[in-house]
């Protein structure tokens, strides 16, 4: 497990609900790159911060009901990867 | 990125939309059963509103409902828009019937004849809106609780 895994995670299941959109939006995030498909390429910042602003950047454009799924999908990793506290 | 859809608010305004479109149901169709020399002036002419109320409401929500289909292409979401302008549209159907027949006298279900027939094509409209918007809820209420219908 990783921030990686975590993230791939984060983004399927914003993926399965806002299709190819969830991806774009969470390629505009800062020291992170993704492909097409919601995989890893690259991670340039700390983990715990790039988590952070995925979360923002989903709240930002699809409201608050966001988090739901993305606790959801941070609840396998919590034990792993230190969450920041908007999915605590 | 371009236009920001919230999803919360979204689902707001749309249950907002689905009251609003209730009533009007509800107003346009109680006054249906009247005939037109027995209403009054007044009447038609709410009648006539009202139909065109709830159509131009209609092919608004359905264009909503597009543009956030085109937007969450592959994911649940868009499936749901799918649903809701399909819903909105044979509202906007119904609708347009009415006041066909109300405002301009053109019977478009005549061919059927019966007018048993024509009210059950009629509740078929609002059958097939009332399951589209209830199917698009499901999916969404379904995904975010964790269990799809």
């Amino acid at each position: 497990m990783s921030y990686e895994a975590l993230i791939e995670d984060m983004v399927a299941a914003q993926a399965d609900i806002f299709g190819a959109a969830a991806v774009e939006m969470a390629q505009g995030v800062e020291g992170l790159a993704l492909d097409e498909s919601g995989a890893v390429e690259r991670l340039e910042r700390d983990g715990v911060a790039v988590v952070d602003d995925l979360v923002s950047t989903y709240v930002a454009d699809l409201g608050g009901a966001a988090t739901v799924t993305l606790k959801s999908a941070a609840d396998d990793h919590a034990d792993r990867v230190d969450l920041p506290t908007a999915l605590q | 990125m371009g236009t920001s859809f919230d999803a919360s608010r979204l689902s707001g305004l749309a249950a907002l939309a689905l009251t609003a479109l209730g009533v009007l149901v509800i107003v346009g169709t109680g006054a249906s059963d009247r005939g037109l020399t027995e209403a009054s002036a007044y009447l038609d002419l709410a009648r006539s509103a009202t139909h065109l109320l709830g159509l131009g409401s209609s092919v608004l929500l359905a264009y909503y409902a597009v543009q956030a289909r085109r937007r969450f292409a592959g994911g649940v979401f868009g499936e749901s828009a799918t649903a809701t302008a399909a819903g909105a549209g044979t509202f906007a159907l119904a609708f347009l019937v009415m006041e066909l027949n109300h405002g301009l006298g053109v019977d478009v279900l005549a061919v059927l004849g019966d007018m048993q027939l024509k009210m059950a094509v009629s509740m078929l409209l609002f059958t097939g809106t009332a399951f589209a918007f209830g199917w698009a809820f499901a999916r969404i209420a379904g995904v975010l609780g964790g269990s799809d219908p």
